[in-house]
């Protein structure tokens, strides 16, 4: 009798489990225009904060009706954009890289942008980061995306060891290495990583920013070569990814993860998940990663208490600006660092900086090294929302967009995940007091912030195999297990100029910019 | 011979007369050199502590001017030192060119952390110095509390502004020096003032009027140490339904059911495409014993007649991995590409594309630059459907380097001896392989069983933990009987013909639902299989 319930069972669940998958593909809709159906990739920071939003829109409006999708995957976005006869989404939250290749099917959405929420003083336009808006806008100067979302991304690092060890949170980026070195004698693994995203990025943009300016990221994302001698801007030049910033980049990174016992031996082989339970289990006290990191994570026990710290300085810069040592740029950091910077002070009595080295030093090596203190790498620029230009429920979808960018929308997903976007809201202040340590460590990078971002906006980007800071991860080459197979960052170089080398030409042909 | 295993690790010079860094090993004398190009033009290498302005081109290491204060160029290989006698002994030529009064430079040893510099606790140096238009060379060693005792009381003058450095030391902390091959010093010099992280640095503030310009090649290090890293003895009979995470640290495939499994009896790869199971320490020279009790050794169908999987690919270990949760990435020829320095060991039949064994076994052994190929012989042909009922006892061996395997049916008394063979031994976990042909081949498995799995530390006066304390990770809960009497394991379900994913509906021709429905339907043949299991006992 057992033996037959077992297989009775089994066989509905079989069935019902093949029943409820359905056949791949997507379920009939409806598709009027009162139906708003929105596509969400349900990623790291997940759909709660969505739900939520979605309720609270639906509360003002109740006459339409809310279709939500969500996915864990993100790759079909584009095919199913461009099937203009059976796609029935009208609003895709998701990363959408290259989207503005397809501006053939996306709904512009300057007017909105030029309008304001309810009796909120600002229009979204003046709400949102400029840097964020101008790389949404196509060749014909047009708003083509939205972004949902925020955070920051850096170096998370186990509190827990570093307060039990007296660890200081390095300041330059030599520090960073030394740190490491202490952590080995320690017998720790300072750092991991995930081999199946370049998250090492989040440092490596930011190095890059600091050392030779956040104009000068921006004008790499627009193929744009300013001659530091003459000031001549060449666009698109080959020259704009030689920049010097993004080899003295590669080369911190290199002294950092590169040495022996530095990084988790099977780094390259992990997932990021995989590296994020190891990171959080202290196989490892350091890791690239972004203010998801603790949303994506919540159902992995830990005990382990984790936070962002501030990203060290290039030491590179160091020397750029004409400093004795690395000790001289670090204590300049912590000056900048202090509340006597704020108040335009140097006190020969200060604990927390070396007053004679700080007085050495000129105000624009000063303000110099502030500046680069401040650059901050987040992805809220890859957080895009965008609507079908045929979607039967475009005005919902508009209004949606009009509403995530309300205030009362941003309190939603900055209390949902503990986390501010980079819309700046017009009225009221957010209550940090409960976060996590985690969560006040991300909201105080976002502090003044000046960020860089994988701005794809140039066409050379978004149509070429030219699509990404770097041709290549470089991680996986520093600490690649099989010696044949590392690279100092020298041959790193060597072979991202290289390879720019051979496919400038056909990059820009394809791009249409030759 | 039973070698007294002292370590030698003999760092030979680069061709181009440069210098090399130690080896570390538990094995006899081996050359272990370090390529100068793996730090020219880096800010730092892999294996050195390179400060500003301190850089290695052509296998010259050159402090320039405008260095750091105390800057070094500082091994990031310990010395080690646990036995009487000699430990190390460095040699190299060095070369001032220009040097302020102040400044000194030379040899430092004794360095406990790679952030010391002279000065710090326990450290040593060997140094020139300017005086008047010539050279004088000290030493000098700081103890715990960075008290400083200057060992030669008049410095020694020297001729020119280029010497040869030869630097020995003598257990527990005797340094001599030699310049020119003339010695200078023979002395204790801090408790702990000769191992440690050794480089060659300059002391002092680095500024336009304080400098040294100095050059060193010709390096030459070797030390004497015995490794013997921390581990336990093992012996698991996979008698329980968990596995033993104090032990072993486990590596699945994505996909549930597929992989390995201890299912209470015997460690088992199921459908394995590279699952594999580590051990939690790290060994040096080690017995391994293991038994193979199941293979799969004929191909499967489905119950339509057409071809399932092969017969069992490949079984094997891995010695010399660094991480416990490493992926062994298998490259061409049955190398594991990731780690080409580890030694590879892997048993295989020989099948034809219909998955049947065409006769013959192999033992492939040996680091991916030179493995070999071992044909066993016809009483070990262990793909033999003939051997379906005997277990395979298998002892492997790696002392000092020297690795060494044998096989025997359980019914013999004597191991059948495949090789004995000498590779450099790396320290590292011990790996269980099951490999596939790749995830996108789905009908290429490795399907295979092991138990008794007894790992014993061979090293000399070995660091064997005793007091590890057992501990599990999720365990299904007993939750009922079902009073079943058919003791047969998951994969000899499979093997008889129970074919999961045809009873999930695959010919639907929906594969989401074919995988989902063939998970669930899995899942419930394994705690089928379980439950019988139980009630067997």
């Amino acid at each position: 009798m057992k033996k037959l319930l077992v297989i009775l069972m089994t066989a509905i669940m079989a069935f019902g489990t093949f029943a409820m998958t359905g056949c791949s593909g997507k379920k009939k809709v409806s598709n009027t225009t009162e139906d708003l159906e929105i596509f969400h990739w349900d990623a790291g920071n997940g759909s709660v904060w969505l739900d939520r939003t979605i309720a609270a829109f639906k509360q003002k409006y109740p006459e339409v009706n809310i279709i939500p999708r969500y996915s864990e995957m993100n790759n079909t976005w584009e095919n199913e954009l461009q099937d203009t006869n059976n796609n029935t989404v009208d609003l895709y939250i998701s990363t959408m890289t290259n989207f503005l290749a397809y501006t053939d099917y996306i709904e512009p959405l300057d007017d909105i942008f030029n309008q304001k929420w309810g009796n909120e003083s600002k229009t979204l336009l003046e709400k949102n980061d400029p840097a964020i808006i101008n790389s949404y806008r196509g060749e014909d100067g047009k708003l083509y995306a939205s972004t949902y979302g925020g955070g920051v991304c850096g170096i998370v690092y186990n509190k827990t060891i570093f307060d039990q060890k007296g660890y200081k949170i390095p300041r330059t980026t030599h520090e960073l290495a030394v740190l490491a070195d202490d952590m080995v004698d320690d017998k720790y693994t300072p750092f991991i990583h995930c081999g199946n995203a370049d998250y090492w990025l989040y440092a490596l943009m930011p190095w890059a920013g600091q050392y030779g300016g956040v104009e000068e990221i921006y004008n790499f994302w627009q193929a744009k070569y300013v001659d530091p001698e003459t000031g001549a801007e060449t666009q698109p030049s080959l020259n704009a990814m030689k920049y010097d910033s993004r080899k003295k980049a590669l080369d911190a990174l290199y002294e950092v993860i590169a040495p022996a016992g530095h990084t988790y031996s099977a780094s390259n082989q992990k997932s990021h998940t995989d590296a994020q339970t190891l990171f959080l289990s202290g196989k490892a006290l350091m890791m690239p990663n972004g203010s998801w990191l603790e949303n994506e994570m919540k159902s992995t026990r830990t005990n382990i208490e984790f936070a962002f710290m501030k990203l060290p300085i290039i030491s590179s810069l160091g020397e750029k600006l004409g400093l004795e040592d690395d000790r001289a740029l670090a204590e300049i950091v912590s000056y900048v660092d202090s509340n006597d910077y704020k108040n335009g002070i140097i006190n020969d009595a200060s604990t927390e900086y070396d007053a004679s080295e700080v007085k050495a030093q000129s105000p624009d090596v000063i303000e110099r090294v502030a500046e680069a203190r401040q650059v901050t790498y987040s992805e809220a620029i890859s957080n895009r929302a965008i609507v079908p230009n045929y979607a039967n429920g475009k005005k919902w979808a508009k209004e949606f967009i009009k509403f995530m960018n309300s205030d009362e929308a941003l309190l939603i997903y900055t209390d949902e995940l503990s986390v501010r976007t980079t819309v700046t809201p017009t009225t009221g202040t957010i209550d940090t007091s409960k976060w996590s340590t985690f969560a006040k460590s991300a909201d105080a990078l976002m502090q003044n912030a000046s960020y860089v971002y994988r701005a794809k906006s140039y066409k050379l980007f978004y149509f070429s195999s030219i699509n990404e800071f770097l041709p290549y991860v470089p991680a996986t080459y520093f600490t690649a297990t099989n010696p044949k197979e590392q690279k100092t960052s020298d041959e790193f170089w060597s072979l991202c100029v290289n390879y720019y080398n051979d496919y400038w030409n056909n990059a820009l042909q394809v791009s249409g910019l030759k | 011979m039973k070698k007294r295993l002292w370590v030698l690790c003999l760092v030979s010079v680069l061709a181009l007369g440069i210098f090399c860094a130690t080896g570390i090993s538990a094995q006899k004398a081996y050359a272990g050199t370090m390529n100068a190009e793996d730090v020219q033009g880096a800010l730092n290498s892999k294996g050195w502590v390179l400060d500003r302005n301190v850089t290695v081109k052509s296998g010259k290491v050159t402090f320039a001017k405008n260095t750091v204060r105390d800057a070094r160029f500082l091994s990031r290989t310990k010395i080690y030192a646990d036995f009487s006698g000699s430990i190390y002994d460095i040699s190299a030529h060095l070369a001032v060119s220009d040097m302020t009064a102040g400044k000194r430079f030379g040899i430092g040893v004794g360095f406990g952390r790679l952030s010391y510099v002279v000065g710090d606790a326990n450290t040593t140096f060997i140094y020139v110095e300017k005086s008047g238009n010539g050279f004088v060379v000290g030493v000098c060693s700081y103890d715990e509390n960075k008290k400083v005792t200057e060992h030669l009381t008049q410095k020694v003058a020297l001729t020119g502004s280029e010497w040869d450095f030869e630097v020995t030391g003598t257990y527990p902390n005797v340094l001599k020096v030699a310049i020119n091959e003339q010695e200078i010093f023979e002395g204790a010099v801090a408790a702990e003032g000769i191992t440690g992280y050794y480089g060659f640095m300059e002391t002092g503030a680095s500024t336009d009027d304080q400098y040294c310009v100095a050059t060193v090649n010709n390096v030459s290090v070797s030390n004497n140490f015995y490794d013997r890293p921390e581990n336990v003895n093992i012996y698991d009979d996979f008698n329980e339904d968990f596995l033993d995470t104090s032990i072993w640290s486990l590596y699945n495939d994505a996909a549930y059911l597929k992989g390995v499994a201890v299912d209470g009896t015997q460690l088992r790869f199921i459908d394995s495409n590279q699952s594999s199971v580590s051990t939690q320490y790290q060994y040096s020279n080690f017995e391994l014993n293991f038994d193979i009790p199941y293979i799969q050794r004929e191909p499967l169908y489905n119950q339509d007649g057409t071809f399932k999987t092969a017969v069992c690919n490949w079984i094997g270990f891995i010695c010399g991995i660094n991480a416990s949760d490493s992926t062994a990435i298998l490259g061409a020829d049955y190398v594991i590409s990731n780690y080409p320095d580890a030694c590879f060991l892997s048993f295989k039949g020989n099948y034809d594309n219909s998955g049947n064994t065409l006769g013959g076994s192999y033992a492939l052994f040996g680091p991916a630059k030179s493995r070999v190929t071992y044909t066993l012989p016809d009483n070990y042909d262990i793909w033999n459907i003939a051997n379906e009922d005997r277990t395979l006892n298998v002892a492997f061996t790696c002392i000092d380097g020297v690795y060494s395997l044998g096989i025997k049916w359980d019914d013999e008394t004597d191991y059948y001896h495949v090789f004995t063979r000498e590779y450099k031994l790396n320290r590292g976990y011990i790996t269980f392989l099951g490999y596939g042909a790749g995830a996108n081949n789905n009908t290429i498995k490795a399907n295979f069983a092991l138990d008794n799995i007894k790992i014993t530390n061979r090293d000399y006066e070995g660091n064997v933990l005793t007091d590890i304390e057992k501990t599990s990770g999720n365990i299904l809960e007993n939750t009922g009987d079902y009073g079943y009497v058919d003791s047969k394991l998951p994969a000899q379900l499979i093997k008889d013909g129970t074919d999961f994913d045809n009873l999930s509906g695959g010919k639907s021709g929906c594969n989401g639902a074919v995988g989902v429905g063939g998970v669930f339907m899995g899942l419930f043949g394994v705690m089928f299989a379980i439950k019988k299991l139980r009630c067997k006992k």
